[in-house]
């Protein structure tokens, strides 16, 4: 279930992000005093910050964001079913990081690691305790995707001026395309009514393992400075995989969703 | 007092009369002062003006130079003030002089075998003048000179001396040192008005200036200038932008982006010819023999062999040198400090025109012919490299390693528990294991079961 603790804290990250990350304006550079124009005297100390001595062909990052699960599968029908549960009670919030190499000035392969994970309480929907009182579990839903990307840029994600500065452009939209392994985990605990027999009982029930997945993407990296960059993604990924049997006579889960995110990659 | 406009003033704490006596005199002021900046102006404002005086040549070698030996160039304006007229003096050679009219115009150049043009510019905003020229003869083909006089600091002029022949380029640079002015004359303008115009003349460039220099001065050449000038530009993705939508020449980006950043590359010259200036320095024989002795014309812009003594070479480029030859560029500036080819090379071209580097027997030094190779005047090294890499290579998870920290809590098997610790006032019973057979509670698209092993209580619907 998101609460309004998970919205609090990823704008709290997203705010972060741009706090620590000066946009970046025309021209700026580090020796701000320095007027491109103005006559050498003003001698530029350090590296430039608006482009860069070489050509930075590596990034790394974090991003936050949500989850945003489909659902579609016999599972989540009978869990919302029994329980006060609803598919956007399965939204988590998700943490990754992402490592990823540029090549051919249009493409970048990234490797992402994430986390995603929601606790959501429910109650039974349509029977209480005999006292009145609500039937209670909690329901864990996580899922941790290790995937590579291949990114593909329409612009040029940097432009060579002469040998050696390289100046990355300010405003990068991209589309791309993976594949990977996730690790699901879907869990319940709590006190269940037995649909035979309207028996209250205590009981835990688990399922997890990896499915293959697949995934499409589009997003935008903003450059902040020629290192520092922010990432705005939405990722569509595919993914189905069996359940244990804590869960018999189900469809394979359905891993199927999407994923808002924004982050900071640094350059390198 | 019952005007309106005569009574906001009055409030204001003017009359009338007072504030139009007081706009009058202010605007007087400006024009007084206006006056006396254009008066300056006008008065500094030849470009000629920077270049007036006695300079000595400075190269490394002179210092050691018995200054009665020294060799002075002295320049004044021609008598219509529209160019220089520069005179090298040396107590021990025949004095060599030239006319310079920086007007653009292109004047033919005629000299035994060999025709051509030469031509001579003031480039104001950069405060340079430059002369170019291009001759071919008929033995030995097309040679192109450029040179460029430049005063970098108050007190300090270069002169670049660009040389094509062949189809290589060498580059030559000689330093002079301010030594006095002119003796006063009606027509030079005072001292200090020459040394305010040395001052202007070596400020800094901007990078427009060197945007505009690079369209139209060789670029071994303005590469020699930027260095010799020490330009630091400040940069920025803007700069370089404007640099690039002007089809500046990458050799100009680069040195400019390396002099900007001197802490980040490392610069050397490649190219420069080897300045000897052995001929001021010895105390042998007589120069005005030593030197040439068999010719009595001389042709400005026209090189001459070192030793020979039919040295004329004219215009004939460097097809015909031997190993060891040097020339000397008959010019005031350079006229007595040779050139120095250390001619090796591997071609084995003897003496045909555009035959390249000529072959020789060279010299064991590993020393080549000193030619701006095809990377441009300045032979820029980034000091550290361009690219990062990750730190000791790890620390990142890739699909191969899915990555430590999460792995154990992957797979972990199924369990439940079950009790009358959950709570439920009317919880209990069973548990239920995943692997189970019958008994273990489960959840199937029918709802939750509790396998029959107990329950703690019974459900009721909601109401």
């Amino acid at each position: 279930m998101i609460t309004k603790l998970h919205v609090v804290v990823l704008l709290l990250l997203t705010f972060f992000c741009f706090l620590f990350a000066p946009p970046l304006r025309a021209g700026e550079a580090e020796t701000e005093s320095t007027d491109a124009n103005s006559p050498a005297s003003a001698q530029p100390k350090g590296r430039p910050t608006d482009f860069h001595l070489g050509h930075p062909r590596m990034f790394v990052g974090g991003h936050a964001g949500f989850n945003f699960p489909r659902a579609e599968s016999d599972l989540f029908s009978m869990v919302t079913r029994e329980l006060t549960l609803e598919k956007s009670d399965l939204r988590a919030p998700v943490m990754g990081f992402d490592f990823g190499v540029t090549f051919q000035s249009h493409f970048a392969a990234v490797f992402s690691f994430e986390y995603a994970r929601t606790s959501p309480f429910s109650e039974s929907r349509n029977f209480v305790q005999d006292n009145g009182q609500p039937i209670t579990q909690t329901t864990h839903f996580t899922q941790m995707p290790i995937t590579g990307t291949l990114r593909f840029y329409p612009r040029k994600i940097g432009e060579t001026v002469g040998s050696y500065a390289w100046i990355p452009a300010k405003f990068l939209p991209y589309v791309g395309a993976g594949a990977g392994t996730i690790w699901y985990q879907f869990s319940q605990s709590g006190s269940f009514v037995d649909s035979q027999t309207l028996d209250i009982f205590v009981a835990s029930f688990n399922s997890q393992g990896f499915a293959a997945t697949g995934h499409v993407v589009a997003g935008a990296d903003i450059g902040l400075t020629w290192r520092i960059v922010a990432n705005v993604e939405a990722r569509y990924s595919f993914a189905h995989t069996a359940l244990s049997q804590d869960f018999a006579s189900f469809h394979p889960i359905d891993l199927t969703g999407l994923r808002l995110s924004g982050g900071l990659v640094f350059r390198f | 007092m019952n005007n309106p406009k005569q009574l906001s003033i009055a409030c204001a704490g003017f009359s009338p009369r007072l504030l139009l006596g007081a706009i009058l005199a202010s605007t007087s002021l400006v024009f007084l002062f206006a006056g006396f900046t254009m008066a300056q102006t006008k008065s500094g404002d030849s470009p000629l003006l920077p270049w007036i005086g006695v300079w000595s040549i400075t190269d490394s070698g002179s210092a050691t130079v018995d200054p009665t030996q020294k060799s002075t160039v002295e320049i004044r304006p021609t008598s219509d003030q529209k160019g220089l007229e520069i005179s090298r003096h040396s107590p021990r050679q025949p004095d060599v002089s030239e006319t310079l009219i920086p007007d653009g115009t292109r004047r033919p150049l005629v000299a035994q075998n060999c025709t051509g043009w030469q031509t001579a510019r003031w480039i104001p905003e950069a405060g340079l003048i430059l002369e170019s020229s291009e001759t071919t003869c008929k033995e030995t083909g097309l040679l192109a000179t450029s040179t460029l006089k430049m005063i970098f600091e108050t007190d300090q002029m270069a002169e670049i001396l660009s040389v094509k022949a062949a189809g290589q380029s060498h580059v030559a640079v000689r330093h002079l040192t301010f030594e006095r002015d002119l003796t006063p004359a009606p027509d030079l303008s005072p001292a200090w008005v020459a040394t305010s115009a040395r001052i202007a003349i070596s400020a800094p460039w901007s990078l427009d200036t060197i945007i505009q220099l690079s369209k139209s001065i060789d670029t071994p050449l303005l590469e020699a200038a930027m260095i010799e000038r020490n330009v630091r530009p400040g940069l920025n993705s803007q700069s370089l932008r404007q640099m690039q939508a002007a089809k500046t020449p990458k050799e100009i980006i680069d040195l400019t982006v390396a002099l900007a950043y001197p802490d980040q590359f490392h610069i050397e010259k490649n190219g420069q010819v080897v300045l000897r200036p052995w001929l001021v320095s010895s105390t042998s024989a007589s120069a005005s023999s030593s030197y040439a002795p068999g010719l009595t014309t001389y042709y400005p812009g026209a090189f001459y062999n070192c030793y020979s003594p039919q040295g004329y070479l004219g215009y004939s480029g460097f097809g015909s040198l031997a190993p060891g030859y040097c020339w000397s560029y008959y010019s005031p500036f350079w006229w007595d400090y040779p050139i120095y080819f250390p001619v090796t090379g591997n071609n084995g071209g003897g003496g045909g025109s555009g035959s390249g580097v000529p072959g020789g027997g060279g010299n064991g030094s590993g020393n080549g012919v000193p030619v701006v190779t095809p990377g441009g005047y300045a032979r820029i090294q980034p000091i550290n490299p361009p690219h990062a890499r990750p730190r000791g290579g790890n620390g990142f998870p890739s699909p191969g390693n899915p990555g430590a920290g999460w792995s154990g809590a992957s797979g972990g098997s199924p369990s439940y528990s079950a009790g009358g610790d959950s709570g439920g006032s009317s919880a209990g019973g069973g548990g239920a294991s995943s692997g189970g057979g019958g008994g273990a509670p489960s959840a199937s698209p029918g709802g939750y079961s509790s396998g029959g092993s107990g329950g703690g209580g019974q459900a009721v619907p909601v109401k």
